[in-house]
């Protein structure tokens, strides 16, 4: 796809291009061949496509070339499809080794006939059926609570084998999010109702420190 | 398991002409018998055991089983396979994990760092595929197929392919083989 100097654009196709390149060279008999009409007077040469579009028009250089400058904005390479799709096939056949071990052994030539590999864009199912992990449980969560009491985290502990001296077997635990302060009790049997009875007791707390 | 580190202390060590000294294990109640440990004692084998319940200390084992594992799971889903095909795949993905990058090897594959040839993998196909075993002219008829179905399911040491054949049940070994690997 080439952008043309009104803004417009026009394409060509089957074209070997490399985008690093400084100079790529455009053979005029392959353009002919499909379907691109030229026209050359003047040492001036003006390139139609087969709708009669105007693609190029360059002056002729000192070294017998015509000089263009392509804006190119979208290349389309098939081959480097293939060679992805390739990578696929020697992933798979590598009972679905990571790309990066598969790419270093390519790269460094750890192994003979191995192709060179590509990184893929996405991953594939099976991948991730067979070997997905748990996500880190990284500390990056942002702190909810900006003063104390605003959020506090609660678990309950228990039931312990010994029963304590006053024959509790549980203790619900409570943490103020903002200062980690622990408040605990023992209570003797697990049940739903005692945060209703805690809470008054734990404001209580709070409130006189 | 007594009778298999044997046969594998015998095997590697004629191979690699050389001796075995360390051996280390979880200590798990497969490696204490009595026979076990003479064994060792008898071929000068130091039997590391880990603390108890300290699989850590076991790591490169620990982490070569997840390895091998994730590797069959995967290569059982991508086909569809029933999990009845584990054995051979696990097999399968012993054989790949020789001959993948490691951490510890820089640019060397475990294949190449034991016998000292570099690997080549032209002959690798996708675990699972279906393949066309040609038949051999002895054992057809003029106008019967030329060739059967099966399932790749491995690799043979001289270069042909293990495949099996779901309706014998029975493993064939042949290097007569047009691999499929698109279908599944």
């Amino acid at each position: 796809m080439i952008t043309r100097k009104d803004g417009k654009v026009a394409y060509m196709n089957d074209v070997l291009y490399v985008p690093s390149m400084k100079n790529n060279l455009l053979n005029l008999v392959q353009l002919l061949e499909k379907g691109y009409t030229m026209n050359m007077q003047q040492k001036l040469i003006e390139i139609y496509d087969s709708q009669q579009r105007l693609v190029i028009r360059a002056p002729l250089s000192k070294n017998k070339t015509f000089k263009v400058n392509l804006d190119t904005t979208e290349i389309q390479c098939l081959a480097v499809a293939n060679v992805e799709d390739e990578s696929w096939l020697w992933h798979y056949r590598y009972g679905h080794l990571n790309f990066k071990s598969l790419n270093q052994l390519s790269s460094k030539k750890m192994v003979e006939r191995l192709p060179q590999i590509e990184l893929p864009a996405k991953i594939r199912e099976g991948c991730v059926i067979g070997k997905q992990p748990r996500k880190a449980f990284t500390d990056s969560a942002p702190k909810r609570a900006k003063q104390v009491l605003k959020v506090r985290h609660s678990d309950l502990c228990g039931p312990l084998d010994t029963p304590s001296l006053g024959g509790n077997k549980y203790f619900p635990t409570f943490v103020d999010e903002f200062s980690r302060k622990i408040w605990v009790y023992l209570i003797k049997e697990r049940c739903f109702l005692f945060l209703k009875s805690f809470v008054p007791v734990l404001k209580d707390r709070l409130t006189t420190g | 398991m007594f009778s298999v580190f044997e046969k594998f202390c015998a095997r590697v060590e004629r191979q690699a002409d050389n001796r075995l000294k360390i051996l280390r294990t979880s200590g798990g109640g497969e490696y204490k018998s009595r026979e076990f440990n003479k064994f060792c004692e008898e071929k000068g084998i130091v039997h590391e055991v880990t603390a108890p319940y300290t699989p850590q200390h076991n790591g490169l084992a620990e982490r070569r089983n997840r390895m091998l594992v994730d590797m069959t799971r995967c290569m059982l889903k991508g086909k569809g396979l029933l999990n009845g095909y584990w054995g051979e795949a696990v097999t399968t993905a012993a054989y790949i994990l020789n001959r993948c990058p490691t951490k510890r090897l820089r640019f060397v594959t475990p294949e190449e760092s034991w016998s000292g040839v570099k690997p080549h993998v032209q002959h690798l196909k996708i675990f699972g595929s279906i393949c066309y075993r040609h038949i051999l002219d002895e054992k057809r008829k003029k106008l019967d197929d030329k060739s059967e179905p099966l399932i790749l399911i491995g690799y043979h040491p001289t270069g042909a392919y293990k495949l099996y054949d779901p309706e014998r049940q029975t493993v064939v070994i042949s290097r007569d083989v047009v691999v499929d690997e698109i279908a599944s």
